[in-house]
């Protein structure tokens, strides 16, 4: 019989607290729909780990240094970056070039919220791993926070992935608190543009590999592996693998990623003061990444004849594709025959190169 | 935690620089995509021509 209770006088308080953060964590991604694909893996995980002397602890750790770790090359995000490019379509933001400024100034919130957590007490490496939450990307999160050797990885997950699908309660209110009315009537042509010829198409992925490794390469990895799943998908001779890649591949790798983070929510090391400061100061990243992104909008709008709608500079934002339908849906609101989705879709897109132009920036800075 | 002015202040310049490279770097991609945009019928005609040119001689 003591045996038996042994195990069960091993829990303490923190183990059963995490229990419901995990609970918490599956509610979100069942009732309310929330990235399901990584929160519900990764609440089960918090309770897996959180066992008194959890036999799965073993296996979830080896997981996660095969995966996850700098020591075997952040297998894991860089293998979720070959599906997530293959299922990206380039041709709004190629078809308009110029949206790429706004994936550009939409990465604010994460330098800002480096400086906020360096002024909190943060070391710098952690700083940047908190900052890059505002990558609104969970494989450049992983990739930074872990090349940075961050010891906050699960409280960053868990802010980055809950935010991103926060976007459309976070985005709506600064968006309206920093336009006026008559900014979110603008419309915008929708003739489609020039048409994108296909070698256009297989060419971006490359050149755009060559410029950012060249720039920084620490970033080479990150963008090499999302522009190589884009090369597959656009070159017209892989379908077949480009679908494995968008679909069996990414969801494989799903699977395992959300309950690998787990590892990282040990009780122990996950309920402390700085897990809730990482999660206060995630929001921040948000918040600022979609106020630079609408800001730099209105300020093009100053010199620009052609008026562009600053409500689309928020899906500068990378969190694909929520925050381009966020900026659709809005601007639908305000007048039920302005269609930004085309406009808003190429902004988002280039916020997910530009995240990772801003992961291999804080990578070469920090490190 | 408390407040660290220090970390902060060493912070700064990072922010700056990393905006700037990031604008530098995305300028640099906007500029290639126009030039890719309009130079892609000649890409096109040029990679034809070495084919054909490459096939002919086997």
């Amino acid at each position: 019989m003591d045996a038996l209770l042994q195990n069960i006088y091993a829990l303490d308080l923190k183990m059963v607290a995490m229990w419901i953060i995990g609970g918490v964590l599956i509610y979100l991604a069942i009732k309310k729909d929330m990235e399901p694909t990584l929160l519900l893996p990764m609440g089960f995980g918090a309770i897996l780990i959180n066992l008194p002397n959890s036999g799965a602890q073993e296996v979830i750790d080896v997981l996660f240094r095969i995966g996850i770790t700098h020591e075997f090359g952040e297998l894991m995000p860089l293998i979720l970056f070959i599906g997530i490019g293959a299922m990206i379509d380039f041709t709004p933001l190629l078809t308009n070039p110029k949206l790429m400024l706004f994936g550009a100034a939409a990465q604010f919130g994460i330098f800002f919220t480096m400086c906020m957590a360096s002024l909190f007490g943060f070391e710098m490496n952690d700083a940047a791993s908190v900052g890059i939450i505002g990558a609104a990307d969970g494989p450049t999160a992983i990739v930074v926070s872990q090349m940075l050797n961050s010891k906050y990885v699960g409280a960053i997950m868990v802010a980055a992935y809950s935010y991103m699908a926060l976007v459309p309660i976070i985005q709506p209110p600064i968006i309206k608190l920093c336009t006026t009315k008559k900014e979110r009537l603008i419309r915008m042509d929708n003739d489609g543009g020039k048409p994108v010829s296909k070698t256009t198409k297989i060419l971006f992925p490359i050149v755009v590999t060559v410029i950012i490794g060249l720039v920084a390469p620490d970033a080479v990895a990150l963008v090499g592996f999302l522009m190589f799943g884009n090369l597959i998908r656009e070159c017209g001779v892989l379908n077949s693998l480009s679908e494995t890649a968008q679909k069996v591949l990414a969801n494989l790798i799903t699977i395992f990623l959300g309950i690998t983070i787990a590892a990282r929510m040990r009780a122990d090391e996950f309920l402390t003061v700085e897990t809730l400061l990482i999660i206060g100061l995630g929001l921040v990243a948000f918040v600022f990444d979609t106020f630079a992104g609408v800001m730099l909008a209105k300020v093009m709008n100053i010199f620009s004849k052609k008026k562009i709608n600053p409500m689309i500079g928020a899906a500068g934002i990378s969190a694909f594709p929520m925050s381009a339908r966020v900026v659709h849906k809005m601007g639908l609101q305000e007048d039920p025959q302005n269609f930004l989705l085309m406009h808003s879709i190429g902004v988002n897109v280039s916020g997910q190169i530009a995240s990772v132009i801003a992961g291999g920036l804080i990578l070469s800075l920090v490190k | 935690m408390s407040f660290n002015v220090e970390y902060f202040m060493n912070a700064l310049p990072i922010m700056g620089k990393g905006m700037l490279g990031i604008f530098i770097v995305t300028i640099a991609i906007v500029l290639v995509v126009y030039l890719l945009n309009s130079m892609s019928d000649i890409v096109n005609a040029i990679a034809n021509a070495t084919y054909k040119l490459l096939t002919k001689k086997k």
